[in-house]
């Protein structure tokens, strides 16, 4: 299946040059953990992600066509 | 004189036109740093309880803090205070910009007004001297083209304006005080305490150095702190807080549809969120030697301000999740027409969805309008705002607040006014930051984000909060209690509660000792933000406001829990976490009396006497 990782802030210096997202193929049954590390994001670390407005945490399957989001914990504003 | 002060305190009487001068009170500024901490010793000890706060007997303060103007990390701030007319309550309200160390370098740390002028003034300090000056020509002047117009005449390069627009003028309750044209002291309705005075601006012109104690000392510091930047301080450099929207909708931290919706109703947050918001803007820019630089100047287009600014984070939720709105042209609009009236964007984003609701549920109509009130319609909300700025039509009864709308349109329409005591709640949801729904109650400015709570602000290496469970009332008050404490010493010191949270906070105590020569532990600070917490309460209690009685929406409390999204199904019990503060604050669980024991241990038993 294929996600779209969509992060943002400074945990864009994941990606390759100035692009805001990736597009990366898993297989099925597939994490949010697996799916960050496809890209370097450790999952011991700090960070947020959701798919369609909705949080989600790192054992969390993800399905083909998502769209996830991962942050920075926050705050501030 | 201390050093990271000028030394000096002006009282100003409106009523006859007298200008007094003090010298500031050394063992003051040490107790209660500057800022707010100064501004509430002074009004509790000076200003009569019950006062109206559009009287003659109200007083206004505008205070900055020992760092404000100097090498310390993002030290632009100045704070005005006075009585809310907004919620009844002690009122504060900090802005950044260069405002407040020009208050300094042209000679004064405090000034506090009273009185009420005949006619519109404006006060001058100039290089150590104060004047009242007609203001008559400025009368009914948006805020930029006061600032242009005073600038042009005092000259721009050393001259900085605080001012009010015309809601202040028109005593709007959800009116702020600006300042560099886009920065605003937003909160508890102060721009219309300063209306009332017929006070249109403050002008500060100076070139006076703040005396510090190692000041050579405190520039080398400063260059050794600025790489020390965090994650969190990165965001905001690249993005200004617009970069954490929709992170923060993701999680249910922002509120969706005047506070009934979640991330789910708003699929498109993408539309105005920091990369969209970033792609507007024409320059970044930051406060007083601010290396952070999370402000912005937006590209020109048509419909725009001639000076438009970045919309923050509460900007473009109040005006933007909460309303549906997804069109970021009219949020841009929306914040450029708050900005040249004064309004607080807040509140005044409050006011529309809170419309819009009403709209919804016919309790206000076409007629009243004039034009059409549907969610997602960005047109509508740069229309209202704009009547909400004139108070004109169905703006009259929004430009004082939610609180009152509602009590004047009735109908049940206060289901849909979410405030705490009057004060429209920011974009923070207490179902996912349940520390807010006791910040939002039990600070002595209800309903602020800025005031600290467990997991929310608590400088960067304060403390952590290890408790298993978030939503638990166990282990809570202590925290509750640390994590405000310190904001308070943010706030009174002059620092910018970005910058705060953007270094390890070790960097105020090092600035602090450095510039005014004072060692301060850090239980020292943490103390003396209590002190200043408490007396704010006590003032409250002084004018009767028990924060257990205050009104609470309690939408943002859960209380019918909401059935999807991310904070489905939470409802807060802040009655427990409540409780859990009253008991680590030694406050009464009634009365929310602080102790004697607890008085005398904050050195506020002379001050408050048997009050
Ligand atoms: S972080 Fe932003 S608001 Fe704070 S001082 Fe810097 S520019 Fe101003």
């Amino acid at each position: 299946m294929k996600i779209t990782i969509r992060p943002i802030g400074p945990l864009r210096r994941h990606l390759e040059g100035d692009s805001k997202s990736v597009e990366v193929t898993l297989p099925d049954g597939s994490t949010v953990a697996d799916a960050l590390a496809l890209i370097g994001i450790d999952s011991e670390a700090q960070w947020n992600a959701s798919i369609g407005g909705q949080l989600v945490y790192k054992d969390a399957e993800v399905s083909d066509g998502d769209d996830l989001l991962v942050f920075s914990p926050i705050a501030g504003g | 004189m201390s050093n990271g002060f000028m030394g000096r305190t002006l009282f100003v009487d409106l009523a006859n036109g007298s200008l007094t001068e003090e010298t500031t009170d050394e063992s003051l500024a040490r107790d209660y740093l500057g800022g707010y901490g100064v501004g509430v010793k002074v009004l509790y000890d000076r200003m009569k309880p019950g006062v109206d706060p559009l009287g003659p007997d109200a007083m206004l303060g505008f205070t900055s803090g020992p760092l404000t103007g100097t090498p310390a990390l993002t030290s632009g701030r100045y704070t005005v205070v006075g009585k809310s007319p907004l919620t009844g309550t002690w009122g504060d309200a900090s802005s950044g910009g260069d405002f407040g160390p020009y208050m300094k370098f042209a000679g004064y740390d405090f000034v506090f007004f009273t009185g009420i002028s005949e006619k519109p003034v404006y006060l001058l300090l100039d290089e150590g001297k104060a004047s009242l000056q007609d203001a008559e020509h400025l009368w009914g002047k948006d805020t930029q083209i006061t600032d242009d117009l005073l600038r042009a005449e005092y000259g721009r390069r050393h001259t900085r304006v605080s001012c009010i627009g015309p809601a202040g003028e028109m005593q709007s309750l959800i009116s702020c005080v600006m300042n560099d044209k886009g920065r605003a002291a937003g909160r508890s309705g102060l721009g219309a305490v300063m209306g009332s005075k017929k006070l249109k601006a403050i002008v500060a012109r100076g070139t006076i150095k703040v005396p510090m104690h190692d000041a050579k000392e405190a520039t080398l510091m400063r260059r050794r702190w600025i790489p020390r930047l965090n994650e969190g301080g990165d965001l905001f450099h690249e993005y200004g807080t617009a970069g954490i929207t929709e992170g923060l909708v993701a999680v249910g931290d922002s509120p969706v549809k005047n506070w009934g919706g979640s991330s789910v109703d708003f699929p498109t947050v993408q539309n105005i969120g920091g990369d969209e918001v970033v792609s507007e803007q024409a320059k970044r820019y930051g406060c007083w030697r601010c290396t952070i630089a999370c402000g912005g100047h937006m590209k020109a287009g048509p419909g725009r301000a001639k000076e438009s600014h970045k919309p923050e984070y509460e900007t473009l939720t109040m005006a933007g999740t909460n309303v549906l709105n997804d069109d970021l042209e009219s949020i841009i609009r929306f914040n450029d027409i708050c900005n040249a009236a004064g309004l607080d964007t807040i509140s005044a984003g409050s006011a529309v969805s809170f419309a819009v609701e009403s709209y919804q549920n016919e309790i206000i109509g076409l007629d009243d309008v004039g034009f059409e009130l549907n969610w997602g319609d960005g047109e509508a909300v740069t229309s209202l705002v704009d009547l909400i700025a004139r108070r004109e039509g169905i703006g009259e009864i929004l430009a004082d607040g939610v609180k009152s709308a509602a009590e004047k349109l009735g109908q049940g329409a206060e289901e849909f006014a979410v405030h705490a005591g009057g004060q429209e709640l920011p974009a923070h949801d207490p179902k996912f930051i349940p520390s807010l729904s006791v910040s939002y109650r039990m600070d002595a400015t209800p309903g602020r984000h800025t005031q600290g709570g467990v997991g929310w602000i608590m400088g960067d290496g304060v403390m952590e909060d290890t408790r298993p469970d978030k939503y638990s009332a166990e282990g809570f008050g202590e925290l509750q209690i640390k994590a405000a404490a310190w904001v308070h010493v943010a706030n009174t010191t002059g620092i910018c509660l970005f910058g705060f949270n953007s270094y390890n906070v070790s960097f105020v105590t090092e600035f602090l000792e450095t510039i005014t020569g004072a060692k301060y532990t850090g239980e020292e600070l943490e103390l003396a933000g209590e002190r200043i917490g408490t007396l704010r309460h006590m003032f409250n209690l002084r004018e009767g406001m028990n924060p257990l009685e205050m009104d609470f929406n309690p939408r943002a409390l859960g209380k019918t829990p909401q059935t999807e999204g991310p904070n489905e199904g939470v409802t807060i019990d802040d009655d427990a976490l409540v409780s859990d503060y009253l008991r680590a604050l030694d406050w009464d669980p009634v009365t929310t009396r602080p102790s004697d024991s607890k008085l005398e241990a904050l050195g506020l038993k002379q001050t408050v006497g048997a009050a």
